[in-house]
């Protein structure tokens, strides 16, 4: 009997195994990479969707836009090879490249980018970044179906593409530049209002990107391949994206099962012993912070802003939890657009007590900090604040929210404290408008604690207009030390993107957070 | 039987009504809005808040509760089990692909654990109080105390980081895929879960056989010459396995529930993980899929053990 069940059993482990693996892959060429997906895809590869970060970086091997951002967060030429802003800085003029290809064969040109500009200026397609696209002139027209074109977007030949802003608006380009364009000969035939169910967002066959789609196996890969039709062909064949926890991907990444992933400060040791890998660590785009909701009287006062962040040690907080691998943050602004002579802030319980003191702060209040669990850091950061706010006399209450639910306590202005981070304000720094100014008050805008300082908005819009890049950094650089004084939020840090790479891989350049695309893909190869 | 079987189903059939409206109202009311979540804080744009609406709007999440599991339900009933919420797939589709791997590790899942716990069991038994016997305690208490999530992850520190043996996630490598590299994607899931349940089992399996060993027709057995294999194997472990095989039907839930966190551990391509993330961003839809199939699953398996007694053993008649 017992024989007959360990043949059963072998039987039965053969036949099981046999049925879940794919076919074998045709050709089975050596070069393949493995990179690390540090959440499961949505599965919606397209630009309309609300952006995800895994997704972002399976769409950055398939997708291109005009422009695109390398990861020292400057606008590079993507499919367009140039572009010129009039000097009122409302008209912007693209020159594509000519006798690019989609992966079909199909002719690329500017009828795809009017196609593709038109669908994410259109709310009723399901646009989720529709609203950045109301500073275009004739979009408000459009949306109100008073004209059934948008002014703003014109395709005067096929190798040129302009956008006209309503108003002058030099960082407009780093808003929408970097759309990835569509193919309007896969697309166009299907109505607006019906795109976002197309199955072409499941499965983007057709692509202009250095890479074409194969298949996503929910939960295992998504599977891309070198695309032919690419100006400049990738030399590495085929690209598997894999989902996994972190800590099954700091596994991989050490016996060789995946070639590129990026990993947390607490495994730094860890993968610095790995044989076989090295190692890239680059600013992050964005930062993580509190946002103090200035809808509530208390935190109106700037004193108790700036108190409080006289009263966290924030350089302790990036040596001790991010092991020193973040900077602190002095302003909204990215660190390398910031002007020098900045108030630092500097951790001094003191000087915190005495503004509270002096702003009447009551000790017997009691307030809530707020935050999605879930990412070693801000858990650790938010006990951390806890304490040093604690230690000036203020008591602070530890929530722990689902991200489901945080959207509630910013439209009822309920919250006191809210901990979150990322954002991109690195690649023009009137990008910062929609965290600070009193027009983009939520709801209206992504300004959740509810600022509104006008002599900022004045500074800020009028940089904006500025083409001149000297006129325009100096204005940002006013707009930065008013913020500064203000204490709109209270920066934390902004974490380093630190990333494992196999030896085997060559020109791979580590994006500051694992939540934007990657760069150049089709200029990575593997060695030997 | 057959009158009974009837009545079965019809009292399943009802608890399956209610469990799917105590799921949808729960999920349903559950704090959040799993559209408004998709876009974080520092995404927020001047359009966010009418896409958000716009959104719900066209995915019904703006009528009354009622009425959404009304329409759900008459779809169900059709075979049609909505659609995510996350990316429009599919429900029906979405469970399809999963529940195959997740099968898979449940079924080499069980077998391993059968094929440890027997042995063991059976020795415990013939054993018992000696140093064996406390053994196999240990054995199955550590089982059942141990997070099956701990055990993975120290196998996972083993077998991959320390020695390299084995792979620690996924179900393939689509690069060089092959009945071995699936056997070796699949050893430590299923071993890891295996050893989870081999507790419960080995415990089943010894207390039976005690009992079994006990009584008269063994020790008939005894007298007429039987070898004691033969007195163990032919004739008590057959009716040691009434009870086991019972607690082995009814422990299917208890096996999923391991094969979800082992899913989790292991990346393993399951209905587990689709589960977990399905919850972690409220995709209602596929939640509510989700448990309905673990609904059947647990009903139909709790049927079967009930048959299977009756089958198994002649002197049980089911009424």
């Amino acid at each position: 009997m017992r024989r007959k069940f360990v043949a059963a059993l072998a039987i039965a482990a053969l036949a099981v195994a046999g049925c879940a693996g794919p076919r074998p892959s045709s050709g089975g060429s050596g070069s393949s990479l493995n990179v690390y997906l540090y959440q499961e895809p949505a599965g919606l590869f397209g630009p309309l969707a609300p952006s995800s970060g895994p997704d972002n970086q399976v769409m950055s091997f398939l997708y291109e836009g005009l422009l695109g951002v390398d990861p020292d967060y400057r606008l590079q030429p993507r499919l367009a090879e140039s572009y010129e802003v009039s000097s009122d800085a409302t008209t912007f003029t693209f020159k594509l490249r000519k006798g690019l290809r989609w992966s079909d064969g199909k002719p690329f040109t500017s009828k795809d980018v009017l196609y593709t500009y038109k669908l994410l200026a259109d709310p009723k397609s399901g646009s989720a970044t529709a609203g950045l696209y109301t500073a275009v002139a004739g979009v408000a027209d459009f949306v109100a179906g008073r004209a059934t074109d948008i002014a703003g977007f014109e395709a005067p030949d096929d190798d040129t593409f302009v956008i006209r802003a309503t108003s002058p608006n030099f960082g407009l380009v780093s808003q929408i530049g970097i759309a990835y364009i569509l193919p309007a000969h896969v697309l166009s035939g299907t109505p607006s209002a019906d795109i976002a169910k197309n199955d072409f967002f499941h499965e983007p066959k057709v692509t202009i990107g250095p890479y074409r789609f194969v298949e996503y196996r929910a939960n295992q890969y998504v599977h891309v391949t070198a695309n032919p039709n690419y100006r400049s062909p990738a030399k590495i064949k085929d690209v598997y994206l894999k989902p996994m926890t972190s800590d099954a991907a700091t596994a991989q990444l050490g016996n060789g099962g995946i070639d590129i992933a990026s990993y947390s400060p607490t495994d730094i040791d860890t993968v610095a012993g790995f044989d076989g890998v090295s190692t890239q660590e680059k600013v992050g785009a964005g930062f993580v912070r509190i946002a103090l909701n200035q809808a509530k009287d208390y935190f109106a006062d700037v004193r108790v802003r700036q108190a409080f962040l006289y009263a966290i040690d924030r350089e302790q907080i990036v040596k001790t939890v991010l092991a020193g691998k973040a900077d602190v943050r002095l302003s909204d602004f990215a660190k390398d657009n910031e002007p020098s002579g900045l108030d630092e802030y500097s951790y001094d319980p003191a000087k915190a007590r005495q503004l509270l003191a002096q702003a009447g702060w009551d000790p017997n209040r009691a307030i809530n900090l707020q935050w999605v669990q879930g990412q070693r850091d801000r858990d650790a950061t938010s006990t951390i604040v806890q304490n040093q706010l604690a230690a000036v006399g203020v008591k602070v209450n530890l929530v722990n929210v689902q991200a489901a639910q945080i959207s509630k306590s910013y439209q009822d202005k309920s919250y006191d404290m809210t901990l979150y981070g990322g954002g991109n304000y690195a690649i023009d720094s009137s990008s910062v408008i929609y965290i600070t100014a009193c027009a983009q008050r939520f709801p209206a805008g992504g300004n959740i604690n509810q600022f509104c300082d006008p002599t900022l908005d004045d500074l800020m819009s009028r940089a904006n207009a500025t083409v001149d890049d000297k006129e325009r950094k100096s204005l940002y650089d006013q707009a930065a030390k008013e913020e500064n004084k203000q204490a709109d939020l209270m920066w934390l840090y902004s974490p380093n993107g630190l990333w494992g790479v196999r030896d085997k891989v060559k020109g791979f350049r580590a994006p500051g957070s694992q939540d934007s695309g990657f760069y150049d893909p089709a200029s990575w190869s593997i060695a030997g | 039987m057959g009158a009974y079987l009837v009545r079965r189903l019809a009292t399943n059939v009802l608890v399956f009504f209610l469990i799917t409206v105590a799921i949808f109202w729960l999920v349903h009311k559950a704090p959040g809005d799993p559209i408004a979540m998709r876009i974080p804080a520092d995404q927020l744009n001047s359009g966010s808040a009418e896409y958000i609406a716009e959104q719900r709007h066209a995915l019904g999440l703006d009528r009354p509760v009622f009425v959404q599991y009304w329409f759900w339900l008459t779809s169900a009933l059709q075979g049609d089990l909505g659609y995510s919420l996350l990316n429009g797939r599919p429900v029906t589709e979405l469970l399809g692909e999963r529940i195959g791997p997740t099968v898979e590790l449940m079924l080499i899942g069980l077998v391993i654990s059968l094929l440890v716990a027997f042995p063991l069991g059976i020795l415990a038994a013939r054993r018992r109080n000696s140093v064996w016997d406390y053994g196999t305690a240990v054995v199955s208490l550590g089982s059942v105390s141990i997070p099956v999530f701990f055990i993975g992850l120290l196998a996972i520190y083993v077998c991959t980081l320390r020695f390299q043996w084995l792979p620690s996630a996924g179900i393939v490598d689509p690069a060089n895929p092959g009945l071995l590299d699936s056997i070796r994607h699949l050893v430590l899931p299923a071993v890891v879960l295996g050893i989870a349940n081999t507790g419960t089992y080995l415990r089943y399996i010894r207390g039976s056989m005690i009992t079994e060993l006990g009584a008269d027709y063994v020790r008939t057995a005894e007298a007429k010459g039987a070898s004691p294999r033969r007195v163990v194997y032919r004739h008590a472990l057959r009716n040691s396995l009434i009870p086991v095989l019972t607690v082995i039907a009814s422990n299917m839930g208890q096996l999923l529930a391991g094969a979800v966190v082992i899913e989790q551990v292991f990346a393993w391509p399951g209905m587990g993980q689709l589960a977990v993330s399905s919850v972690r961003q409220q995709d209602y839809s596929v939640i509510i899929g989700f448990a309905l199939l673990v609904a059947i699953l647990v009903l139909l398996f709790n049927l079967l053990a009930d048959v299977l007694y009756t089958v198994v053993d002649p002197r049980v008649r089911l009424r």
